[in-house]
């Protein structure tokens, strides 16, 4: 079984109390909250960076880190009661957590991120002694150990299922249906995820309607190089034979000069992306012993290179003429290291300096490990959700179709009952995961906090993984034809399911790029969540089975109303690019719409957080009653004329004030709703 | 002195080969296949050969629809093939046929689609017709009208669904000069005087003998049943000739053809809606209306997808009035009051003048062509 983990969460939680040492600048002590000071402090030293510690200054500080932002090159960080301490410690640097240079420090100082800084040591200083000393200037607001963070699954566990070992190309001789991929991609007839041909499938349990309904979508639309998206992952294999033509390079680094920065974008030599695992660098690697080729497995599921003959197809991989959307890598995972929570954070910064539109992350803390958004941003500071705020902000390029980026996270593999973070938090859209016969993933989390739903795999069924790219070094697979190693593997997890999601977003982002769309990244992000079938008819019935933590029941009712709005349908969401569905209704009749056109099937487990209408449109049409219930508007005016409803409708959740668990993701959509005296008997405008 | 209008119509029906759903430009090739013989137009240049048919009148023209038109004595089965866009004036062929004025001749025209170009029965009654008299003759001017008129119900009897007949009028002896006026009354428009009113037409360039004309007029689908064609006569008239064609309308088959009272304002092409009742919206709507009088509507309420009605128009030019009928026979809602103002056309209901949609020229149509073409395989969406 690859039944990929994630990066665990090293959550002993014991704060680590200092003894305190004489502060060489006394009027920078904070005397007052001195009794406060441990919750300055928000994790321990256990697991973190040996050489490194965070600190956020507060806004007594900003106007002295606002200025050595503006001025750069500093050594110190201009806190004389930090500084202080420094000298007194020795053997120290400082620098801003994210990088601050022309082309970012008006986005950093907007959103306050220049106050975080992260100091580094020499090897074998007391840490939690430096950590105690720090939170006693009244000028930080936290302290924070710079956590490692490390892959928590092991790529060579085994499956509860039967091992795929080898698969056919398209020669092979089961009958295919005439609604097959339409690409020459020789493995196409695995991808259910893309194109689920039931019964006729290889898949040993298959249900038509268990894919992402690539087909239709694809003749609208299979891709856009101006769309890019980053994995945040182990390190991508650019040079995977599937992979190349669609991954990004860095033009202006690779042809610049060695060991200069020459796009000054903060990275020297950035070609293929960039290494935050262990010492950053631009070396981006996918051959370590404990790489398993998860990286390069999430590419290909978004851009492998349709229509090449080689390997599979992708959801936004072009047609093979050199017009699939872009991959590069952001690799935070190499070999036996990982990141660091300051790395980890600027790797999102850095997804955005790239013009990433999508960060793609299949990682995440375990189930339960945060409860809420609170907890979340409490231990961590808050800087990695920063980051991810950060990049929702400045994501994305100029005159693209969307104003910032999108942060789509996988929800974990845990079983759980609560999405893992940072999917949970209500500004990233947090994937679960479904099988071929349109169940719920054996493995995948649920619960308050899910958006929305996609193919993942379940090899509980054979050939129920998800076919991807992976490093040669990494496949179990061969070619049954040529009795070939191939680079190409099954692997299932949220994982696999992110990515869907991922790519069924560059799919729609390169629609909207091609009919001159734009949108607000909240905007997108409630056109994707509502581009959605509806669980319910398909969770019915139960599956039990064995693995390495016993045996398990899963009745698939329980996870109804738990997986999301919906899971994810590609070309819906190219439909909600090309406009917005409007309704008429007959004047001086109240009428009950059905919204599912607009927020997708789902819509009836959907809860109201707001609904307006204008008061010009109110007027304007005679709006006497205007009321949402279980999916359905109803509405009535009493003139000629036309209102806009603005909806706003929760997903993971029916309580935007929850604290106790994951908070709602809020969508909204806009909509017309048009009153007329006389409608046409056949519902024709005229 | 009665004189006895002498009938002998062959009608044709002209179905033209071309597939549904493909676009016909103007100045692309198609074939028609007819059967007819001794008939033939090629390119440019209108031909006809009958043997020893007496009356043949051969009519097409760039103001109509790129077809063409044969009247002949007789039930001879000929061969007629077309090939190309007629962009030069068509010529007459044939021998006038003898005239008899002051007959009724009721004629019922049958299309079917049992062979491509059809020959039709015509029941030639040349019963007297109480409206026609023949007044004073000539009064100083050559081709002054007689008082009266000539009606002729026409009955439809279809086997195919012809979607759109034309119908054309000619007086050998003289063109239709002055107050000449010809009404067709079907019980499918309803005006004001519940008789649909054709506005004179005069078509110099047909030209039938030394001296005749031709008038056309083409009806919508759904509005062509019980058609009675009333027109006057001249005194020095030798012989009128009408002929029918029924046509099966493909998508861009037709390129210029107006069931048009009056004249015809540029209303002609692709129309976003832009704002109802005055208020702006990013409403999905998209008329547009063809030139052969069909609309294609594209519209994107209450479904993700844009659903697509056809159908076809009509234009009242003194009301300035367009109305039309969903292909399914569905009444549109309303007929709307047209103002045209460059680029922007409002629609206003007759029934309710405060309903006003208003529209702008866009390039193009939605392409929901090939959405069509795979709607098998997208799953069900509500």
């Amino acid at each position: 079984m690859k039944n990929f983990r994630y990066i665990s969460l090293f959550s002993a939680c014991a704060l680590m109390l200092a003894g305190c040492t004489a502060d060489l600048d006394n009027s920078s002590i904070d005397f007052e909250n001195e009794g406060n000071i441990s919750t300055k402090i928000l994790n321990t030293s256990a697991n973190s960076d040996k050489g490194s510690i965070l600190v956020r200054f507060n806004d007594t500080a900003e106007r002295t880190l606002a200025s050595r932002a503006i001025l750069g090159g500093a050594t110190r960080s201009g806190v004389l009661g930090v500084d202080a301490i420094l000298d007194d410690i020795g053997g120290y640097s400082v620098e801003p957590v994210f990088i601050i240079n022309d082309q970012t420090r008006e986005k950093v100082m907007e959103m306050g991120l220049h106050l975080w800084y992260v100091l580094h040591f020499e090897e074998g200083t007391d840490l939690d002694r430096v950590a105690a000393r720090l939170a006693k200037v009244g000028e930080v607001e936290r302290v924070q150990f710079n956590e490692k963070i490390v892959r928590r699954y092991n790529p060579r566990s085994e499956s509860v299922g039967n091992k795929v070992t080898s698969i056919k190309a398209a020669t092979a001789t089961r009958t295919s249906s005439s609604e097959e991929i339409p690409f020459t991609d020789g493995y196409k007839r695995y991808l259910w995820g893309l194109n689920n041909q039931g019964t006729n499938s290889y898949v040993q349990e298959a249900t038509v309607e268990a894919d992402v309904n690539a087909l239709p979508a694809w003749k609208l639309c299979t891709g856009d190089p101006s769309i890019i998206v980053a994995v945040v992952d182990e390190g991508v294999m650019y040079s995977h034979e599937d992979l190349a033509a669609n991954y990004l390079i860095n033009f202006t680094e690779q042809s610049g000069r060695a060991g200069v920065d020459d796009d000054g974008n903060g990275y020297v030599d950035d070609v293929y992306g960039y290494n935050f695992a262990g010492t950053p660098s631009n070396n981006i690697s996918w051959s370590g012993r404990n790489d398993s080729g998860h990286g390069t497995h999430v590419a290909g599921i978004v851009a492998a290179v349709n229509n090449n003959r080689a390997g599979i197809s992708s959801i936004a991989g072009g047609d093979g003429s050199n017009n699939g959307v872009k991959v590069f890598s952001i690799q935070i995972f190499d070999d036996e290291n990982g990141s660091t929570i300051s790395n980890t954070a600027k790797a999102m910064q850095y997804a955005a300096i790239r013009g990433a539109h999508i960060m793609q992350c299949s990682w995440g803390y375990e189930s339960g490990a945060f409860r809420n958004d609170n907890a979340y941003k409490s231990y961590y500071g808050g800087v990695e959700m920063e980051a991810i705020d950060y990049f929702i902000k400045n994501g994305g390029s100029a005159n693209g179709p969307i104003t910032g980026g999108l942060a789509i996270f996988a929800a974990g593999n845990e079983m759980g009952s609560i999405p893992g973070y940072p999917a949970a938090y209500k500004n990233c859209i947090a994937v679960t995961s479904i099988g071929p016969a349109l169940k719920p993933a054996y493995y995948t989390n649920y619960g308050k906090g899910s958006d929305i739903g996609a193919p993942g795999g379940d090899m509980l069924y054979d050939y129920g993984g998800i076919l991807s790219t992976v490093p040669p070094q990494h496949s179990s697979l061969t070619d049954a034809d040529t009795n070939q190693k191939i680079p190409y593997d099954f692997f299932q997890g949220t994982s696999m399911a992110c990515p869907m999601v991922s790519g069924v977003a560059a799919l729609g982002l390169s629609y909207a790029k091609r009919l001159g769309k734009s949108y607000t990244a909240d905007e997108f992000r409630s056109m994707l969540i509502s581009a959605t079938n509806k669980f319910d008819p398909f969770f019915t019935g139960s599956i039990s089975f064995t693995d390495d933590k016993g045996h398990h029941t899963l009745n698939f009712a329980d996870y109804i109303g738990q997986m999301g709005a919906g899971y994810i349908d590609a070309y819906k969401l190219l439909l909600q690019v090309e406009g917005t569905p409007f309704f008429t209704i007959k004047t001086n009749t109240s009428t009950t719409l059905s919204l599912a056109p607009i927020f997708g099937e789902g819509v009836d487990r959907l809860a109201l957080h707001s609904l307006e209408i204008s008061t010009e449109d109110k007027i304007a049409a005679g709006v006497t009653s205007c009321t949402y219930t279980n999916g359905k508007l109803t509405i009535k005016c009493t003139k000629s004329g036309c209102a806009t409803v603005s909806l706003s409708l929760l997903v993971g959740g029916n309580n935007i004030n929850e604290s106790a668990n994951p908070a709602p993701t809020v969508i909204t959509k806009r909509f017309v709703v048009i009153s007329k005296e006389e409608k046409a008997g056949n519902g024709g405008w005229l | 002195m009665k004189r006895f209008l002498q009938f002998a119509l062959l009608l044709t029906t002209l179905f033209i080969a071309v597939s549904c759903g493909e676009k016909w430009g103007e100045n692309e090739e198609i074939t028609i296949s007819a059967t007819t013989t001794g008939f033939e137009i090629d390119g440019n240049k209108t031909t006809a050969t009958w043997g020893s048919h007496e009356r043949i009148a051969l009519f097409s023209s760039a103001y109509h629809i790129p077809a063409s038109f044969v009247m002949v004595s007789g039930g001879n089965t000929s061969k007629a093939s077309f090939r190309g866009t007629i962009t030069t004036q068509p010529e007459y062929v044939g021998v006038r046929p003898a005239s008899s004025l002051g007959k009724t001749t009721s004629q019922t025209f049958a299309f079917s689609t049992s062979t491509p170009f059809i020959s039709l029965d015509i029941e030639q009654l040349n019963e007297d017709v109480p409206q026609f008299g023949v007044g004073s003759g000539k009064s100083g001017i050559e081709f002054s009208p007689v008082f009266g008129a000539i009606e002729i119900p026409l009955t439809l009897n279809n086997t195919v669904d012809v979607e759109c007949i034309s119908i054309s009028l000619a007086d050998s002896g003289h063109p239709f000069y002055g107050d000449f006026v010809y009404r067709f009354t079907t019980d499918k428009i309803s005006s004001s005087n519940g008789t649909y009113v054709a506005e004179k037409r005069f078509f110099p360039a047909i030209q039938l003998g030394t001296s005749g004309t031709s008038l056309f007029i083409a009806l919508p689908q759904g509005l062509y049943n019980n058609i009675s064609l009333s027109f006057p006569g001249y005194s020095d008239t030798d012989n009128y000739l009408i002929e029918a064609s029924g046509f099966k309308v493909q998508r861009g088959c037709v390129t210029k053809l107006n069931p048009v009272i009056g004249s015809l304002p540029r209303i002609i092409g692709n129309w976003q809606l832009t704002a109802f009742c005055g208020t702006e919206a990013d409403i999905d709507v998209v008329l547009s209306l063809n030139d052969n009088n069909t609309f294609t509507l594209y519209q994107r309420s209450g479904t993700m997808a844009y659903s697509v009605f056809i159908g076809s128009w009509a234009y009242n030019g003194i009301d300035k009035i367009l109305s039309g009928r969903y292909s399914d026979g569905t009444s549109w809602a309303a007929s709307y009051y047209v103002d045209l103002s460059g680029d922007s056309l409002k629609l206003t209901n007759t029934n309710k003048s405060d309903e006003v949609s208003e529209y702008k020229k866009v390039d193009a149509a939605p392409n929901v062509s090939a959405k069509g073409s795979r709607a098998s395989n997208v799953k069900p969406i509500l």
